[in-house]
Protein backbone atom coordinates (compact mmCIF):
# COMPACT_ATOMS: atom_id res chain seq x y z
CA UNK A 1 0.00 0.00 0.00
CA UNK A 2 1.47 3.41 -0.94
CA UNK A 3 1.87 6.45 1.25
CA UNK A 4 -1.42 7.85 0.24
CA UNK A 5 -3.40 4.88 1.38
CA UNK A 6 -5.84 5.18 4.20
CA UNK A 7 -4.18 5.10 7.63
CA UNK A 8 -4.38 2.06 9.83
CA UNK A 9 -6.68 2.17 12.78
CA UNK A 10 -4.93 3.98 15.58
CA UNK A 11 -5.62 2.62 19.04
CA UNK A 12 -3.69 5.07 21.11
CA UNK A 13 -4.28 5.55 24.83
CA UNK A 14 -4.55 9.30 24.05
CA UNK A 15 -7.93 8.46 22.55
CA UNK A 16 -10.07 11.12 20.96
CA UNK A 17 -7.42 13.79 20.39
CA UNK A 18 -5.63 11.46 18.11
CA UNK A 19 -8.92 10.38 16.72
CA UNK A 20 -9.79 13.94 15.79
CA UNK A 21 -6.52 14.59 14.11
CA UNK A 22 -6.55 11.25 12.39
CA UNK A 23 -10.10 11.86 11.32
CA UNK A 24 -9.29 15.26 9.84
CA UNK A 25 -6.23 13.88 8.12
CA UNK A 26 -8.17 11.02 6.71
CA UNK A 27 -10.95 13.29 5.57
CA UNK A 28 -8.46 15.58 3.85
CA UNK A 29 -6.87 12.61 2.12
CA UNK A 30 -10.26 11.41 1.00
CA UNK A 31 -11.13 14.76 -0.51
CA UNK A 32 -7.76 15.13 -2.14
CA UNK A 33 -8.07 11.66 -3.55
CA UNK A 34 -11.53 12.37 -4.85
CA UNK A 35 -10.25 15.46 -6.62
CA UNK A 36 -7.38 13.62 -8.18
CA UNK A 37 -7.96 12.71 -11.85
CA UNK A 38 -6.11 9.45 -11.34
CA UNK A 39 -8.94 8.22 -9.15
CA UNK A 40 -11.49 8.61 -11.88
CA UNK A 41 -11.11 5.51 -13.96
CA UNK A 42 -14.00 4.04 -15.87
CA UNK A 43 -15.14 1.71 -13.06
CA UNK A 44 -14.89 4.59 -10.63
CA UNK A 45 -17.01 6.85 -12.81
CA UNK A 46 -19.71 4.22 -13.08
CA UNK A 47 -19.66 3.59 -9.36
CA UNK A 48 -19.79 7.30 -8.62
CA UNK A 49 -22.69 7.80 -11.02
CA UNK A 50 -24.57 4.95 -9.39
CA UNK A 51 -23.99 6.28 -5.92
CA UNK A 52 -24.90 9.82 -6.94
CA UNK A 53 -28.12 8.57 -8.46
CA UNK A 54 -28.96 6.44 -5.44
CA UNK A 55 -28.27 9.19 -2.96
CA UNK A 56 -30.25 11.71 -4.99
CA UNK A 57 -33.13 9.32 -5.40
CA UNK A 58 -33.31 8.68 -1.70
CA UNK A 59 -32.84 12.23 -0.47
CA UNK A 60 -33.94 14.74 -3.06
CA UNK A 61 -37.70 14.12 -3.22
CA UNK A 62 -38.16 13.83 0.51
CA UNK A 63 -35.98 16.75 1.43
CA UNK A 64 -37.56 18.93 -1.27
CA UNK A 65 -40.99 18.17 0.12
CA UNK A 66 -40.03 18.67 3.75
CA UNK A 67 -38.06 21.84 3.08
CA UNK A 68 -40.85 23.18 0.91
CA UNK A 69 -43.39 22.69 3.65
CA UNK A 70 -41.08 24.17 6.25
CA UNK A 71 -40.33 27.15 4.01
CA UNK A 72 -44.02 27.74 3.40
CA UNK A 73 -44.81 27.74 7.10
CA UNK A 74 -41.89 29.95 7.98
CA UNK A 75 -42.67 32.46 5.23
CA UNK A 76 -46.27 32.69 6.35
CA UNK A 77 -45.34 33.16 10.00
CA UNK A 78 -42.76 35.84 9.28
CA UNK A 79 -44.96 37.74 6.83
CA UNK A 80 -48.02 37.73 9.08
CA UNK A 81 -45.98 38.73 12.12
CA UNK A 82 -44.26 41.54 10.22
CA UNK A 83 -47.60 42.81 8.93
CA UNK A 84 -49.05 42.90 12.42
CA UNK A 85 -46.16 45.07 13.59
CA UNK A 86 -46.10 47.25 10.48
CA UNK A 87 -42.72 45.92 9.37
CA UNK A 88 -43.78 44.37 6.09
CA UNK A 89 -40.86 45.92 4.24
CA UNK A 90 -38.47 43.80 6.27
CA UNK A 91 -40.34 40.50 5.98
CA UNK A 92 -39.03 39.39 2.61
CA UNK A 93 -35.40 40.14 3.36
CA UNK A 94 -35.66 38.34 6.68
CA UNK A 95 -37.20 35.26 5.10
CA UNK A 96 -34.60 35.04 2.37
CA UNK A 97 -31.73 35.56 4.74
CA UNK A 98 -32.96 33.08 7.31
CA UNK A 99 -34.05 30.36 4.94
CA UNK A 100 -31.81 30.44 1.91
CA UNK A 101 -28.61 31.69 3.50
CA UNK A 102 -28.71 30.06 6.94
CA UNK A 103 -31.19 27.28 7.50
CA UNK A 104 -31.45 25.34 4.27
CA UNK A 105 -27.73 24.63 3.71
CA UNK A 106 -27.40 23.35 7.25
CA UNK A 107 -30.62 21.35 6.97
CA UNK A 108 -29.46 19.76 3.72
CA UNK A 109 -26.14 18.77 5.25
CA UNK A 110 -27.82 17.31 8.30
CA UNK A 111 -30.35 15.47 6.20
CA UNK A 112 -27.69 13.80 4.09
CA UNK A 113 -25.62 13.04 7.17
CA UNK A 114 -28.51 11.49 9.02
CA UNK A 115 -29.84 9.73 5.95
CA UNK A 116 -26.67 7.72 5.69
CA UNK A 117 -26.02 5.31 2.87
CA UNK A 118 -28.89 4.12 0.69
CA UNK A 119 -29.66 0.44 1.13
CA UNK A 120 -28.85 -0.39 -2.48
CA UNK A 121 -25.44 1.18 -2.37
CA UNK A 122 -22.45 -1.13 -2.23
CA UNK A 123 -20.80 -1.58 1.16
CA UNK A 124 -17.35 -0.28 1.88
CA UNK A 125 -14.92 -3.12 2.07
CA UNK A 126 -11.96 -1.05 3.29
CA UNK A 127 -9.62 -2.60 0.80
CA UNK A 128 -7.70 -0.54 -1.62
CA UNK A 129 -8.08 -1.31 -5.25
CA UNK A 130 -4.92 -1.00 -7.25
CA UNK A 131 -6.13 -1.35 -10.81
CA UNK A 132 -3.82 0.98 -12.61
CA UNK A 133 -0.38 2.32 -12.12
CA UNK A 134 -0.55 5.56 -10.26
CA UNK A 135 -3.84 4.79 -8.56
CA UNK A 136 -3.92 5.98 -5.05
CA UNK A 137 -5.53 2.98 -3.53
CA UNK A 138 -8.83 4.64 -2.67
CA UNK A 139 -11.60 2.07 -2.66
CA UNK A 140 -13.99 2.75 -5.48
CA UNK A 141 -17.02 2.44 -3.28
CA UNK A 142 -15.53 4.91 -0.83
CA UNK A 143 -14.76 7.37 -3.60
CA UNK A 144 -18.27 6.96 -4.93
CA UNK A 145 -19.76 7.54 -1.52
CA UNK A 146 -17.72 10.66 -0.92
CA UNK A 147 -18.61 12.10 -4.30
CA UNK A 148 -22.27 11.14 -3.99
CA UNK A 149 -22.68 12.73 -0.60
CA UNK A 150 -20.94 15.87 -1.79
CA UNK A 151 -23.21 16.15 -4.83
CA UNK A 152 -26.25 15.32 -2.70
CA UNK A 153 -25.66 18.18 -0.26
CA UNK A 154 -25.07 20.68 -3.07
CA UNK A 155 -28.11 19.47 -5.01
CA UNK A 156 -30.38 19.55 -1.97
CA UNK A 157 -29.22 23.01 -0.98
CA UNK A 158 -29.67 24.39 -4.48
CA UNK A 159 -33.08 22.86 -5.01
CA UNK A 160 -34.43 23.76 -1.61
CA UNK A 161 -33.07 27.28 -1.89
CA UNK A 162 -34.75 27.80 -5.25
CA UNK A 163 -38.04 26.50 -3.96
CA UNK A 164 -37.75 28.70 -0.88
CA UNK A 165 -37.25 31.79 -3.04
CA UNK A 166 -40.31 30.95 -5.10
CA UNK A 167 -42.39 30.35 -1.99
CA UNK A 168 -41.14 33.58 -0.45
CA UNK A 169 -42.27 35.53 -3.52
CA UNK A 170 -45.65 33.84 -3.53
CA UNK A 171 -46.05 34.32 0.21
CA UNK A 172 -45.40 38.06 0.01
CA UNK A 173 -46.82 39.04 -3.36
CA UNK A 174 -49.13 36.19 -4.27
CA UNK A 175 -49.70 34.87 -7.76
CA UNK A 176 -48.96 38.12 -9.54
CA UNK A 177 -46.02 39.21 -11.65
CA UNK A 178 -46.06 42.81 -10.43
CA UNK A 179 -43.86 42.17 -7.46
CA UNK A 180 -40.94 40.79 -9.45
CA UNK A 181 -39.07 44.09 -9.61
CA UNK A 182 -39.37 44.71 -5.90
CA UNK A 183 -38.54 41.09 -5.11
CA UNK A 184 -35.48 41.21 -7.34
CA UNK A 185 -34.29 44.36 -5.64
CA UNK A 186 -34.66 42.76 -2.23
CA UNK A 187 -32.74 39.68 -3.37
CA UNK A 188 -30.00 41.94 -4.65
CA UNK A 189 -29.84 43.72 -1.31
CA UNK A 190 -29.69 40.47 0.66
CA UNK A 191 -27.11 38.73 -1.53
CA UNK A 192 -24.27 41.14 -1.48
CA UNK A 193 -20.81 39.78 -2.42
CA UNK A 194 -19.93 38.87 1.17
CA UNK A 195 -23.14 36.93 1.67
CA UNK A 196 -22.80 35.16 -1.67
CA UNK A 197 -19.25 34.18 -0.89
CA UNK A 198 -20.22 33.01 2.59
CA UNK A 199 -23.08 30.96 1.19
CA UNK A 200 -20.89 29.34 -1.44
CA UNK A 201 -18.13 28.56 1.03
CA UNK A 202 -20.55 27.29 3.62
CA UNK A 203 -22.25 24.96 1.17
CA UNK A 204 -18.92 23.68 -0.10
CA UNK A 205 -17.58 23.10 3.39
CA UNK A 206 -20.80 21.45 4.54
CA UNK A 207 -20.69 19.15 1.53
CA UNK A 208 -17.03 18.30 2.11
CA UNK A 209 -17.67 17.60 5.79
CA UNK A 210 -20.67 15.40 5.15
CA UNK A 211 -18.84 13.63 2.37
CA UNK A 212 -15.53 12.98 4.09
CA UNK A 213 -15.98 12.88 7.86
CA UNK A 214 -18.28 9.85 8.30
CA UNK A 215 -16.08 7.62 6.13
CA UNK A 216 -13.01 9.02 7.87
CA UNK A 217 -14.52 8.23 11.25
CA UNK A 218 -15.43 4.80 10.10
CA UNK A 219 -11.80 4.08 9.46
CA UNK A 220 -10.11 5.83 12.39
CA UNK A 221 -11.03 3.07 14.88
CA UNK A 222 -11.95 5.46 17.73
CA UNK A 223 -13.71 4.25 20.82
CA UNK A 224 -17.44 3.58 20.68
CA UNK A 225 -19.80 2.99 17.78
CA UNK A 226 -18.06 4.33 14.68
CA UNK A 227 -21.25 5.49 13.04
CA UNK A 228 -22.43 7.38 16.11
CA UNK A 229 -18.92 8.63 16.70
CA UNK A 230 -18.69 9.91 13.19
CA UNK A 231 -22.10 11.51 13.33
CA UNK A 232 -21.31 13.38 16.52
CA UNK A 233 -18.03 14.63 15.11
CA UNK A 234 -19.72 15.58 11.90
CA UNK A 235 -22.29 17.64 13.80
CA UNK A 236 -19.52 19.38 15.68
CA UNK A 237 -17.74 20.21 12.44
CA UNK A 238 -20.96 21.47 10.88
CA UNK A 239 -21.58 23.76 13.83
CA UNK A 240 -18.04 25.05 13.61
CA UNK A 241 -18.49 25.81 9.92
CA UNK A 242 -21.79 27.57 10.59
CA UNK A 243 -20.23 29.68 13.30
CA UNK A 244 -17.37 30.59 11.00
CA UNK A 245 -19.75 31.63 8.22
CA UNK A 246 -21.78 33.78 10.60
CA UNK A 247 -18.62 35.46 11.75
CA UNK A 248 -17.63 36.14 8.15
CA UNK A 249 -21.07 37.54 7.29
CA UNK A 250 -21.67 39.73 10.29
CA UNK A 251 -18.24 40.76 11.44
CA UNK B 1 -19.68 -11.39 2.07
CA UNK B 2 -20.23 -8.54 -0.30
CA UNK B 3 -23.68 -7.04 -0.72
CA UNK B 4 -24.92 -7.36 -4.29
CA UNK B 5 -24.71 -3.97 -6.02
CA UNK B 6 -27.81 -2.65 -7.68
CA UNK B 7 -27.29 -1.97 -11.39
CA UNK B 8 -28.78 1.35 -12.42
CA UNK B 9 -29.40 1.70 -16.15
CA UNK B 10 -27.84 4.85 -17.61
CA UNK B 11 -26.52 5.74 -14.18
CA UNK B 12 -23.80 7.96 -15.57
CA UNK B 13 -26.24 9.92 -17.70
CA UNK B 14 -28.62 10.39 -14.82
CA UNK B 15 -25.89 11.48 -12.47
CA UNK B 16 -24.49 13.82 -15.06
CA UNK B 17 -27.94 15.26 -15.64
CA UNK B 18 -28.36 15.86 -11.93
CA UNK B 19 -25.00 17.58 -11.73
CA UNK B 20 -25.70 19.66 -14.81
CA UNK B 21 -29.11 20.73 -13.52
CA UNK B 22 -27.61 21.62 -10.16
CA UNK B 23 -24.85 23.63 -11.77
CA UNK B 24 -27.38 25.32 -14.05
CA UNK B 25 -29.49 26.30 -11.05
CA UNK B 26 -26.45 27.71 -9.33
CA UNK B 27 -25.44 29.66 -12.44
CA UNK B 28 -28.97 30.96 -12.90
CA UNK B 29 -29.07 32.07 -9.30
CA UNK B 30 -25.76 33.87 -9.60
CA UNK B 31 -26.93 35.61 -12.79
CA UNK B 32 -30.19 36.59 -11.08
CA UNK B 33 -28.33 38.06 -8.14
CA UNK B 34 -26.01 39.99 -10.45
CA UNK B 35 -29.04 41.34 -12.29
CA UNK B 36 -30.68 42.19 -9.01
CA UNK B 37 -27.61 44.11 -7.95
CA UNK B 38 -27.61 46.06 -11.21
CA UNK B 39 -24.44 44.55 -12.59
CA UNK B 40 -25.76 44.62 -16.15
CA UNK B 41 -27.49 48.02 -15.90
CA UNK B 42 -26.14 51.17 -17.41
CA UNK B 43 -25.85 53.70 -14.65
CA UNK B 44 -24.73 57.24 -13.98
CA UNK B 45 -23.03 58.50 -10.89
CA UNK B 46 -24.51 60.83 -8.31
CA UNK B 47 -22.41 62.06 -5.40
CA UNK B 48 -24.20 63.12 -2.22
CA UNK B 49 -22.22 65.09 0.33
CA UNK B 50 -23.04 65.14 4.03
CA UNK B 51 -21.28 65.52 7.36
CA UNK B 52 -22.36 62.20 8.88
CA UNK B 53 -22.96 58.95 7.07
CA UNK B 54 -24.10 56.92 10.04
CA UNK B 55 -26.60 54.33 8.87
CA UNK B 56 -25.59 54.49 5.22
CA UNK B 57 -24.26 51.29 3.76
CA UNK B 58 -23.49 50.12 0.24
CA UNK B 59 -26.50 48.59 -1.43
CA UNK B 60 -28.96 51.00 0.19
CA UNK B 61 -31.63 52.43 -2.11
CA UNK B 62 -32.15 56.05 -3.12
CA UNK B 63 -35.92 56.49 -3.14
CA UNK B 64 -38.08 58.77 -5.21
CA UNK B 65 -41.80 58.83 -4.41
CA UNK B 66 -41.43 55.46 -2.73
CA UNK B 67 -39.65 53.82 -5.66
CA UNK B 68 -35.95 52.96 -5.65
CA UNK B 69 -34.18 54.95 -8.37
CA UNK B 70 -30.58 54.44 -7.30
CA UNK B 71 -28.28 52.36 -5.16
CA UNK B 72 -25.42 53.38 -2.90
CA UNK B 73 -22.22 52.04 -4.33
CA UNK B 74 -19.66 53.36 -1.91
CA UNK B 75 -19.28 55.67 1.08
CA UNK B 76 -16.03 57.51 1.49
CA UNK B 77 -14.44 60.48 3.26
CA UNK B 78 -13.41 63.52 1.28
CA UNK B 79 -10.30 65.59 1.88
CA UNK B 80 -12.27 68.19 3.82
CA UNK B 81 -13.68 65.63 6.21
CA UNK B 82 -17.12 65.43 4.68
CA UNK B 83 -18.72 62.19 3.65
CA UNK B 84 -19.26 61.41 0.00
CA UNK B 85 -21.98 58.94 -0.80
CA UNK B 86 -21.55 57.54 -4.30
CA UNK B 87 -24.87 56.52 -5.75
CA UNK B 88 -25.37 54.61 -8.98
CA UNK B 89 -28.55 55.67 -10.75
CA UNK B 90 -29.79 53.55 -13.67
CA UNK B 91 -30.01 55.64 -16.79
CA UNK B 92 -33.69 54.76 -17.21
CA UNK B 93 -34.44 56.20 -13.77
CA UNK B 94 -32.16 59.23 -14.05
CA UNK B 95 -35.00 61.24 -15.61
CA UNK B 96 -36.59 61.62 -12.17
CA UNK B 97 -33.59 63.53 -10.87
CA UNK B 98 -33.28 67.16 -11.90
CA UNK B 99 -30.91 70.02 -11.25
CA UNK B 100 -33.35 71.37 -8.66
CA UNK B 101 -33.85 68.03 -6.91
CA UNK B 102 -33.44 67.94 -3.16
CA UNK B 103 -31.90 64.96 -1.37
CA UNK B 104 -32.56 64.01 2.24
CA UNK B 105 -31.06 61.54 4.67
CA UNK B 106 -33.53 60.45 7.34
CA UNK B 107 -32.50 58.49 10.35
CA UNK B 108 -35.24 57.56 12.82
CA UNK B 109 -35.03 55.92 16.20
CA UNK B 110 -36.51 52.65 14.94
CA UNK B 111 -36.00 51.39 11.46
CA UNK B 112 -33.54 51.83 8.66
CA UNK B 113 -31.88 55.00 7.44
CA UNK B 114 -33.46 56.36 4.27
CA UNK B 115 -32.09 58.29 1.36
CA UNK B 116 -34.73 60.17 -0.58
CA UNK B 117 -34.88 62.46 -3.57
CA UNK B 118 -37.51 65.11 -4.19
CA UNK B 119 -37.99 66.83 -7.53
CA UNK B 120 -40.45 69.70 -7.50
CA UNK B 121 -40.03 70.67 -11.15
CA UNK B 122 -39.69 67.77 -13.55
CA UNK B 123 -39.26 70.27 -16.40
CA UNK B 124 -35.94 71.45 -15.04
CA UNK B 125 -32.73 70.24 -16.71
CA UNK B 126 -31.83 66.64 -15.80
CA UNK B 127 -29.10 65.98 -13.30
CA UNK B 128 -25.75 65.49 -14.98
CA UNK B 129 -23.59 62.40 -14.58
CA UNK B 130 -21.20 62.81 -11.65
CA UNK B 131 -23.16 65.70 -10.15
CA UNK B 132 -22.47 66.54 -6.50
CA UNK B 133 -25.29 67.54 -4.22
CA UNK B 134 -25.55 68.23 -0.52
CA UNK B 135 -27.88 66.05 1.52
CA UNK B 136 -30.28 67.46 4.09
CA UNK B 137 -29.84 65.31 7.12
CA UNK B 138 -32.44 64.56 9.81
CA UNK B 139 -31.50 62.41 12.71
CA UNK B 140 -33.99 61.71 15.47
CA UNK B 141 -31.24 60.22 17.55
CA UNK B 142 -29.36 63.50 17.71
CA UNK B 143 -32.25 65.04 19.60
CA UNK B 144 -32.08 62.39 22.28
CA UNK B 145 -29.43 64.12 24.44
CA UNK B 146 -31.43 67.34 24.37
CA UNK B 147 -34.61 65.46 25.19
CA UNK B 148 -32.80 63.66 27.98
CA UNK B 149 -31.51 66.94 29.40
CA UNK B 150 -34.97 68.49 29.22
CA UNK B 151 -36.48 65.38 30.78
CA UNK B 152 -33.94 65.49 33.55
CA UNK B 153 -34.77 69.13 34.28
CA UNK B 154 -38.45 68.30 34.20
CA UNK B 155 -37.95 65.44 36.62
CA UNK B 156 -36.01 67.68 38.97
CA UNK B 157 -38.79 70.25 38.89
CA UNK B 158 -41.32 67.53 39.44
CA UNK B 159 -39.34 66.27 42.38
CA UNK B 160 -39.27 69.73 43.89
CA UNK B 161 -42.97 70.13 43.35
CA UNK B 162 -43.80 66.82 44.95
CA UNK B 163 -41.40 67.13 47.90
CA UNK B 164 -43.09 66.77 51.33
CA UNK B 165 -42.40 70.40 52.24
CA UNK B 166 -43.40 71.73 48.83
CA UNK B 167 -46.40 74.07 48.45
CA UNK B 168 -48.13 71.47 46.35
CA UNK B 169 -48.10 69.03 49.26
CA UNK B 170 -49.61 71.59 51.60
CA UNK B 171 -52.14 72.56 48.94
CA UNK B 172 -53.07 68.92 48.55
CA UNK B 173 -53.39 68.72 52.32
CA UNK B 174 -55.79 71.61 52.25
CA UNK B 175 -57.70 69.98 49.46
CA UNK B 176 -57.85 66.86 51.55
CA UNK B 177 -59.23 68.85 54.47
CA UNK B 178 -61.84 70.45 52.26
CA UNK B 179 -62.83 67.16 50.72
CA UNK B 180 -63.00 65.60 54.17
CA UNK B 181 -65.37 68.35 55.16
CA UNK B 182 -67.31 67.69 52.01
CA UNK B 183 -67.94 64.23 53.27
CA UNK B 184 -69.90 65.70 56.21
CA UNK B 185 -73.67 65.78 56.50
CA UNK B 186 -73.88 68.99 54.51
CA UNK B 187 -71.55 67.87 51.73
CA UNK B 188 -69.81 70.49 49.60
CA UNK B 189 -71.49 73.31 51.51
CA UNK B 190 -69.74 72.34 54.72
CA UNK B 191 -66.44 72.22 52.86
CA UNK B 192 -66.93 75.63 51.31
CA UNK B 193 -68.04 77.36 54.50
CA UNK B 194 -65.52 75.75 56.76
CA UNK B 195 -67.73 73.89 59.19
CA UNK B 196 -71.10 72.22 59.53
CA UNK B 197 -72.30 75.01 61.91
CA UNK B 198 -71.81 77.65 59.26
CA UNK B 199 -73.55 75.45 56.76
CA UNK B 200 -76.42 75.00 59.15
CA UNK B 201 -76.67 78.76 59.65
CA UNK B 202 -76.70 79.30 55.93
CA UNK B 203 -79.40 76.73 55.55
CA UNK B 204 -81.42 78.37 58.35
CA UNK B 205 -80.97 81.73 56.67
CA UNK B 206 -82.11 80.20 53.44
CA UNK B 207 -85.15 78.75 55.20
CA UNK B 208 -86.00 82.11 56.67
CA UNK B 209 -85.52 83.76 53.36
CA UNK B 210 -87.82 81.21 51.83
CA UNK B 211 -90.47 81.88 54.48
CA UNK B 212 -90.04 85.62 53.98
CA UNK B 213 -90.36 85.22 50.30
CA UNK B 214 -93.44 83.09 50.77
CA UNK B 215 -95.12 85.63 52.99
CA UNK B 216 -93.99 88.45 50.75
CA UNK B 217 -95.37 86.52 47.89
CA UNK B 218 -98.68 86.06 49.61
CA UNK B 219 -98.70 89.67 50.66
CA UNK B 220 -97.85 90.94 47.29
CA UNK B 221 -99.45 88.46 44.99
CA UNK B 222 -102.09 86.83 47.17
CA UNK B 223 -105.77 87.50 47.03
CA UNK B 224 -106.33 91.07 48.32
CA UNK B 225 -102.61 91.75 48.28
CA UNK B 226 -100.65 94.77 47.27
CA UNK B 227 -100.76 93.89 43.66
CA UNK B 228 -104.51 93.53 43.70
CA UNK B 229 -104.84 96.90 45.46
CA UNK B 230 -102.42 98.41 43.11
CA UNK B 231 -104.37 97.08 40.26
CA UNK B 232 -107.60 98.48 41.72
CA UNK B 233 -105.89 101.80 42.34
CA UNK B 234 -104.63 101.74 38.86
CA UNK B 235 -108.12 101.03 37.62
CA UNK B 236 -109.46 103.92 39.62
CA UNK B 237 -106.68 106.14 38.51
CA UNK B 238 -107.46 105.13 35.03
CA UNK B 239 -111.08 106.05 35.56
CA UNK B 240 -110.10 109.35 37.14
CA UNK B 241 -107.79 110.06 34.35
CA UNK B 242 -110.53 109.25 31.93
CA UNK B 243 -112.91 111.59 33.76
CA UNK B 244 -110.23 114.20 33.96
CA UNK B 245 -109.74 113.84 30.28
CA UNK B 246 -113.45 114.23 29.72
CA UNK B 247 -113.51 117.24 32.02
CA UNK B 248 -110.60 118.73 30.29
CA UNK B 249 -112.31 118.13 27.02
CA UNK B 250 -115.35 119.93 28.37
CA UNK B 251 -113.22 122.70 29.79
CA UNK B 252 -111.59 122.92 26.50
CA UNK B 253 -114.98 123.28 24.90
CA UNK B 254 -115.98 125.86 27.50
CA UNK B 255 -112.79 127.70 27.00
CA UNK B 256 -113.42 127.66 23.33
CA UNK B 257 -116.85 129.00 23.95
CA UNK B 258 -115.45 131.51 26.43
CA UNK B 259 -112.92 132.46 23.90
CA UNK B 260 -115.66 132.96 21.42
CA UNK B 261 -117.70 134.86 23.98
CA UNK B 262 -114.66 136.84 24.89
CA UNK B 263 -114.06 137.64 21.33
CA UNK B 264 -117.67 138.62 20.94
CA UNK B 265 -117.52 140.51 24.20
CA UNK B 266 -114.41 142.21 22.95
CA UNK B 267 -116.46 143.25 19.99
CA UNK B 268 -119.37 144.00 22.14
CA UNK B 269 -117.26 145.92 24.57
CA UNK B 270 -115.95 147.88 21.74
CA UNK B 271 -119.62 148.58 20.89
CA UNK B 272 -120.27 148.89 24.54
CA UNK B 273 -117.84 151.71 24.84
CA UNK B 274 -119.53 153.49 22.05
CA UNK B 275 -122.85 152.69 23.60
CA UNK B 276 -121.66 153.91 26.93
CA UNK B 277 -120.52 157.06 25.39
CA UNK B 278 -123.83 157.47 23.75
CA UNK B 279 -125.58 156.63 26.99
CA UNK B 280 -123.45 159.13 28.84
CA UNK B 281 -124.19 161.65 26.21
CA UNK B 282 -127.83 160.91 26.45
CA UNK B 283 -127.67 161.11 30.21
CA UNK B 284 -125.92 164.41 29.98
CA UNK B 285 -128.50 165.59 27.64
CA UNK B 286 -131.23 164.34 29.90
CA UNK B 287 -129.58 166.00 32.84
CA UNK B 288 -129.38 169.29 31.05
CA UNK B 289 -132.89 168.88 29.98
CA UNK B 290 -133.98 168.23 33.50
CA UNK B 291 -132.02 171.17 34.73
CA UNK B 292 -133.60 173.31 32.09
CA UNK B 293 -136.88 172.08 33.02
CA UNK B 294 -136.26 172.72 36.64
CA UNK B 295 -135.15 176.24 35.94
CA UNK B 296 -138.01 176.98 33.93
CA UNK B 297 -140.61 175.12 35.98
CA UNK B 298 -142.22 176.83 39.03
CA UNK B 299 -141.43 173.81 40.97
CA UNK B 300 -137.87 174.90 40.80
CA UNK B 301 -135.97 174.24 43.97
CA UNK B 302 -132.73 175.10 45.34
CA UNK B 303 -130.60 172.24 44.60
CA UNK B 304 -127.84 173.20 46.79
CA UNK B 305 -127.23 170.85 49.50
CA UNK B 306 -126.40 172.36 52.84
CA UNK B 307 -124.53 170.36 55.21
CA UNK B 308 -125.25 170.45 58.93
Amino acid sequence: MNGNALPASPREPAGRTVGWWAMLRTAALLLASALSPAAWGRPARHAVATEVYLHARSTLPRFTLVSGLFSLVLVHIVVVTAQSYGLTQFALGTVIRVLVVELLPLAAALFVAVQGTPDAAPALDGEATADEAGSIGLPTALLARVAARYVAVVALTTTAGGIALVLAYLGVYGFTPWGVASFTRTVGQVFDPIVLMALGLKTGLFSAAVAAIPPACDTDGGAGDPTLHGTVRLFAVLIAIETLSLAVEFF
Amino acid sequence: MKKPTLVIPHAEFKALALIVVTLALIAAFVLYVLTARGFFEETQRLVLVTDNSEGIRPGMDLGFSGFPVGRVNRVELSDDGNVRILVDVPVKDARWLRESSVFTLERSLVGDTRLRAFSAELTDPPLADGAERAVLRGDAGEQIPQVMAATKALLENLERLTAPEAPLASALGHVQTVTARMQGPHGALGGLLGSDDNAQKLIAALDRSNALLASADARLFGKGGVIDDSQAALAQLHGLLREARDSLQKADTILADAQAIASEARGASADLGALRGEVEASLRKAGRLIDEVNRKWPFARDTEVKLP
